[in-house]
């Protein structure tokens, strides 16, 4: 018996096999029905005469909706009236129903979805406001040819290359401000190649930027696997252009909490080295790594990623604004160390951004940040990631040693 | 089939119902009061008779951090200390909580009940009325998705359009078609006509000096994304029912002791109630199999056709979900409900009168006690009592229509004045 087999039929075990990339149904031994999600007693025979069955990552477009006004957690991962998506009912081949995000389709234009078109499968995680999933996606299965035409069309139309034949590296690149830099940058002809603790949603992103873009899994705080992540690339491709230090996490808690004179809690020692080594040593690691082949080769860009509480602090966020502020400081050291070298080194200071970083903030909190903002809304990944494309690219030739703030105006208050 | 009947019957005597709307002063037992207060019985009768409560609330838990409401709700009537049950079937709690009256005085145990609905809803942000009436649906499989109840009736609708050609024009019909019902009704949310709507609209922009919108009749106005703008494609703003405050009760009495409270008891002569797959896994999404099953087990036991309906109130909660209703209650044939509608046989002065009373489109959805405030309509208009909104000629048999979230729950219920 397979350890597949062994797994019961649970709502968990679906999900489960959803995080493996798998759709696993459950399968009537006597009526050979196949159930999706799993059922655990066949409503035809009343009994539990089950066995797992894999099923197709393909299937057909039944029906969909354009979603304009969704979820909190929905609009927490930066989706609006303004950037609606569009979610429906897909058909497997074997035909169980699911319902799944539809991606890859035009939620402006929803006369061009077609119902009935066959769609494939793709896996990607999604917090709903409690738990980060993996959930079903899919997307149009193009025409071969048409793909190819579509691709060519892309490239000569769509960008102005302002990185062709760039070698970018990206940190913690799966995600949020790193997958909309990573995918800024492909646009623009870079080939771009994204670090990430997130095997699944690396290796996805990568495989929808094509050929020229890698993915490796690096923790960006152990120094060996960084070094050996940077000697692999530039072994590959003989030469780095830029790198960004994106990967970063946060650990929230106040200093001390005091209540009726007593100590109720406090930052844990774990939580401020955690915070330090990913977002202040994983920076300083990658950046030794690098700087020597750009120093070699005589030329480079080097992007940090700061943040506006490094310029103003946060409150309950001891770790990460010392962090934040901490990068501004190594970006003005190596500006003085490494211009000799023709190598830039700035930071971007993005005011509050449309993430999962920020699904763990209170509502109250975010739409204080907005009342805050002359803009009017929290950033969207893609701000920042054509800041850091305009540091990239040659045409900040002459910016070193700054920090850029993409805030939307963000004032924040005592 | 062997035809299932009830072994008492049971006849509705009073009702009563409070103003639907938004009343950020009033908790939910204010409206339940209201509600109780507008009933009146013919031959007045007495609160300490009644022998059980059934309430209909979908998330007083959510909405208003009161769960357990139905003991609540009958000491703010004085009725204690009689039985109190909560029942709970999202949008269809308040015609569930209507049957399980129904079979308790049929079961001989209880000779009067009273059967109420209510719902507290505008406390919340919209964003989190959303989230909480989301939770009806399957959690685990359509809401991570980014699934809501507006996403999940377009979908029906998506469907509805690809296999019989309907526009989303044709969804504005409904809409108009309710407004103008719910104009006539005094306790609706919305006592205006669309146009109305639109004309108050331009007069507002005219007084205070900003840009008139250029809209030459309610089609432009419908079409306009500012005006209504679109919540979940192909569904706008005004294809949705509002989120409303309100409560209704009726007074539910075994036949034997009808003609006591009244000379024209409204009886209950049929009620059907199933349940169904959740939308995603359904293999027919122009249709609600579990409003098909529980209509069907209506008729059966009324033993009447639906061409034999004079007049329904139906779970509009999206105007998709009239036009799906009405096909899946046998009103008019499959795929043809749109057809009809323009026809005007939906229509207040038509051949079978859809939601008189504006439906929960203009009269305002507080989700437990819409089932309650359906029967509110059908005995009114059954006994000649709805106004200016009275329909004309005889009018026997009323039929409720009452779902639960995409239709994994509904209720059917058939009424007959003798």
């Amino acid at each position: 018996m397979s350890e597949n087999a062994k797994r019961p039929f649970t709502a968990s075990s679906y999900y489960q096999y959803l995080a493996e990339k798998k759709i696993m149904g459950s399968r009537s031994q006597k009526t050979g029905t196949i159930y999706l999600p799993p059922k655990a007693i066949c409503p035809e025979t009343h009994s539990s005469d089950f066995e797992w069955v894999e099923l197709s990552a393909k299937g057909k477009l039944i029906s969909f909706t354009v979603v304009h006004i969704g979820p909190s957690f929905m609009n927490a991962a930066g989706f609006s009236k303004d950037n609606p998506y569009v979610t429906g009912i897909v058909e497997l081949e074997q035909g169980p129903r699911v319902s799944a995000r539809i991606m890859g389709v035009d939620p402006k234009n929803p006369g061009s979805i077609a119902i009935g078109s066959p769609l494939k499968a793709e896996f990607v995680s999604q917090f709903d406001g409690k738990v980060s999933r993996t959930i079903l996606a899919f997307s149009p299965i193009k025409d071969e040819k048409e793909q190819d035409k579509n691709m060519e069309e892309k490239k000569t139309t769509t960008t102005n290359q302002r990185l062709a034949g760039k070698v970018a590296l990206v940190t913690g690149g799966a995600a949020g401000i790193g997958k909309a830099t990573a995918e800024r940058f492909a646009q623009e002809g870079a080939k771009v190649i994204i670090c990430d603790l997130n095997e699944t949603l690396g290796q996805a992103l990568v495989a929808k930027l094509g050929p020229d873009a890698s993915f490796n899994k690096v923790n960006v705080a152990n120094r060996q696997e960084v070094q050996t992540w940077i000697d692999g690339v530039y072994a590959k491709y003989n030469r780095i252009d830029i790198l960004v230090n994106n990967a970063g996490i946060v650990r929230d808690s106040q200093l001390v909490r005091v209540k009726d004179g007593a100590l109720v809690k406090q930052m844990s020692e774990a939580d401020f080295d955690l915070v330090i080594s990913v977002n202040l040593k994983g920076t300083f690691n990658c950046t030794q790594a690098v700087a020597p082949y750009m120093i070699k080769q005589g030329s480079g860009v080097i992007l940090n990623a700061s943040s506006v509480v490094g310029v103003d602090g946060n409150f309950g966020q001891t770790n990460y604004v010392a962090t934040k502020s901490g990068v501004i400081g190594m970006t003005k050291v190596w500006s003085r160390e490494l211009g000799k070298f023709n190598i830039r080194v700035n930071a971007v200071a993005p005011g509050f951004t449309a993430t999962e970083i920020l699904t763990s903030m209170p509502e109250k909190v975010l739409q204080d940040m907005k009342s805050h903002t002359p803009l009017g809304r929290l950033g969207d990944p893609n701000d920042i990631a054509n800041a850091y494309l305009f540091l990239a690219s040659d045409e900040a030739a002459f910016i070193t040693g700054t920090v850029l703030k993409v805030d939307g105006g963000l004032v924040v208050g005592t | 089939m062997k035809r299932k009947s009830l072994s008492r019957k049971a006849a509705v005597v009073g009702v009563g119902i409070s103003s639907f709307g938004a009343f950020p002063d009033k908790a939910g037992r204010d409206l339940f009061v209201e509600a109780f207060q507008d009933m009146k019985v013919d031959k007045g009768f007495n609160p300490k008779d009644i022998e059980a409560l059934y309430l209909g609330n979908f998330s007083g838990d959510i909405f208003e951090g009161q769960a357990h409401l139905a003991p609540i709700m009958a000491d703010s009537i004085g009725i204690l200390p009689c039985p109190a049950t909560r029942v709970e079937d999202a949008c269809a709690s308040g015609g569930v909580a209507l049957r399980e009256g129904l079979m308790a005085i049929a079961s001989g145990m209880y000779d009067m009940v009273l059967v109420g609905g209510v719902e507290r809803m505008t406390a919340l942000p919209t964003a989190q009325v959303t989230d909480a009436l989301g939770i009806a649906a399957d959690a685990l499989y359509e809401v991570p998705m980014g699934y809501t109840f507006p996403g999940l009736y377009a979908t029906m609708a998506t469907a509805y359009m690809e296999r019989y050609g309907m526009k989303p024009e044709d969804l504005m019909q409904v809409a108009i078609k309710n407004y103008e019902n719910g104009a006539l009704n005094p306790k609706a949310q919305f006592q205006s006509s669309l146009e109305s709507i639109m004309m108050s609209k331009i007069k507002a922009a005219q007084s205070k000096g900003k840009p008139v919108p250029g809209w030459q009749n309610v089609m432009d106005f419908l079409h306009d994304n500012s005006a209504n703008p679109i919540i979940s494609w192909p569904l706008r703003l005004f294809d949705c029912s509002p989120i409303s405050d309100g409560a209704a009760v009726l007074l539910l009495v075994s036949e034997e002791i009808a003609h006591e409270f009244t000379d024209h008891p409204i009886f209950v002569v049929g009620s059907g109630q199933a349940s169904g797959l959740p939308l995603y896994s359904r293999p027919d999404l122009t249709t609600l199999p579990a409003a098909q099953k529980a209509s069907q087990i209506a008729y059966q036991m009324a033993g009447v056709k639906p061409q034999d309906i004079h007049l329904a109130e139906v779970h509009d909660c999206f105007t998709i979900a009239e036009l799906i209703a009405i096909e899946d209650l046998g009103l008019c044939p499959v795929g043809k409900s749109v057809e009809f509608l323009k026809n005007g046989i939906f229509h207040r002065n038509g051949t079978i009168p859809v939601n008189s009373s504006g439906g929960l489109k203009a009269k305002g959805h507080p989700v437990g006690a819409s089932g309650v405030a359906q029967v509110y309509e059908i005995f009114r208009q059954l006994r000649g009592e709805a106004g200016t909104r009275q329909i004309q000629g005889t009018l026997s048999l009323g039929l409720t229509h009452n779902v639960g979230a995409t239709g994994t729950t509904c209720v059917v219920h058939i009424f007959e004045r003798k």
